[in-house]
């Protein structure tokens, strides 16, 4: 009896070890500030769309995103190599209408093109959930990590009107373009890499970290397009467009890391 | 140690914003103002910078568009008004608006019948959509709307113009007469006449 109650003791010894060791193996990491520069890719399936759609959505301009639309909340790293991170996403940018306006001019030569506006933005913002692998060579690091983003791609009430008035006469035609998404939970995957390099003061505990990334995000959705054309005293005319199609973007940026202290539970 | 629900920077800024919150969902009425005369001319929509007026008598009947000039003044000030602020509301409302030819328009518009759906209104850039017609600005109030007179004098009577596109030509071109007739809720009634030769 004795025997075995010192057995357990020493188990529940060597437990309370290894969990002290792992507990201390870990570390908070704090919010990371980054910045970088978004150029959004246009999908295969936009290119070769009908009723001028394909030129639509893009051209979106490349954007810059600073610490407020896409950052790192908090990470969990074990001995500073194994990662659990989670991320606060996003990108914005405006789109432009020129392209299906350029489209609306050659395909109506007789009309005047009046006004087409666009109330369009490529949005794309959520949270996301990484996982990380930190490779350290000297004071170097290269981190790739995949994110798994429960992310949503809006178009902020994409809207476009265009009116079209015909050369020496009254009449006119009308363009609406409405979006609807049909994708009810959007999710987009991914793929990071990280090359940064740590310092630490002699006279601080503080350790810093300054590097780049590239990143590349997908996420698919599919969305349905309604195009009505109107004219005086006509029935309008409508077409809709359902394509299955994705969001993506690459990322190119900068980050600043401190850390602050160890983690100790 | 007595806890505070507020700490002393927050009251602060706190007391500092709470005006500007407020007075950013202030409402102002508008002026109310009525019309006081109605004066017809021709114009010409032909081009891409909205209807011009024409002083020749003759138009491409596929262009032509009516102006309507309208004189107005304040009759009211009801409520917050701010002279920035508050926007221009028609007093009277209007009970009747109508064109009409003095000739036989087409088949189905006989000399003396309502032209109403044959125009649709333009509003004051020249841009129109098929749901504005004139019924529909009519039914709204917005056919006789009011910009600010130039620097906002309001104690003097200003013009206005707005503009109605004659949408189908007339049976056989030639010279014709349009008649506007236009009545007020306060049982004011206006009466205009204008030649056009329609090519």
């Amino acid at each position: 009896m004795k025997k075995l109650l010192l057995i357990i003791g020493l188990m529940g010894c060597l437990q309370t070890l290894s969990a002290q060791s792992f507990f201390h193996s870990l570390r908070l990491e704090l919010p990371e500030a980054e910045t970088k520069v978004g150029i959004p890719i246009k999908d295969k399936s936009l290119l070769n769309l009908p009723y001028g759609m394909n030129g639509f959505l893009y051209p979106a301009q490349p954007q810059f995103s600073f610490l407020w639309t896409s950052f790192r909340w908090i990470a969990l790293f074990y001995k500073d190599k194994f990662g659990l991170e989670f991320y606060s996403d996003g990108f914005y940018t405006s789109t432009s209408p020129d392209k299906f306006n350029r489209y609306l001019a050659d395909r109506n030569p007789d009309y005047y093109l009046k006004s087409g506006y666009l109330i369009s933005n490529l949005e794309f913002g959520g949270q996301a959930l990484g996982i990380a692998y930190r490779l350290h060579w000297r004071s170097f690091i290269l981190e790739p990590k995949f994110l798994l983003g429960f992310e949503s791609l809006r178009n902020d009430s994409t809207l476009f009107n265009a009116y079209l008035k015909e050369k020496g006469s009254n009449q006119f035609l009308q363009y609406f373009i409405g979006r609807q998404e049909l994708t009810p939970h959007q999710h987009s995957y991914q793929g990071r890499l990280l090359i940064g390099k740590r310092w630490k003061p002699h006279t601080n505990p503080t350790e810093y970290e300054i590097g780049c990334q590239l990143e590349y995000i997908y996420s698919p959705y599919t969305e349905q397009w309604t195009i009505t054309q109107r004219s005086f005293d006509q029935p309008p005319v409508q077409n809709q467009l359902t394509v299955r199609t994705s969001a993506r973007l690459v990322n190119i940026g900068a980050y600043f890391k401190v850390y602050l202290h160890r983690w100790v539970y | 140690m007595k806890t505070q629900p507020f700490s002393k920077p927050l009251l602060q800024v706190l007391l500092f914003t709470a005006p500007l919150l407020f007075s950013s969902c202030l409402k102002y009425d508008p002026y109310l103002y009525t019309v006081s005369d109605i004066k017809l001319f021709n114009a010409d929509n032909s081009g891409n910078s909205g209807p011009i007026t024409d002083s020749s008598g003759t138009v491409n009947a596929r262009a032509y568009a009516m102006q309507i000039q309208f004189t107005t003044y304040i009759s009211g000030r009801e409520g917050h008004i701010v002279p920035e602020e508050s926007g221009f509301a028609l007093q009277n409302k209007t009970t009747d608006f109508n064109i009409y030819s003095s000739t036989d328009f087409d088949g189905s518009h006989p000399a003396g019948t309502s032209l109403n759906d044959l125009f649709l209104y333009a509003g004051h850039d020249g841009t129109a959509s098929a749901q504005t017609t004139v019924a529909n600005g009519l039914a709204n109030q917005y056919l006789f709307y009011a910009y600010a007179p130039n620097g906002n004098d309001t104690d003097k009577p200003w013009t206005t113009d707005l503009y109605i596109l004659l949408m189908k030509p007339p049976a056989s071109m030639g010279y014709r007469t349009f008649i506007l007739h236009v009545a007020f809720a306060n049982n004011t009634q206006f009466t205009d006449s204008i030649a056009v030769t329609l090519r």
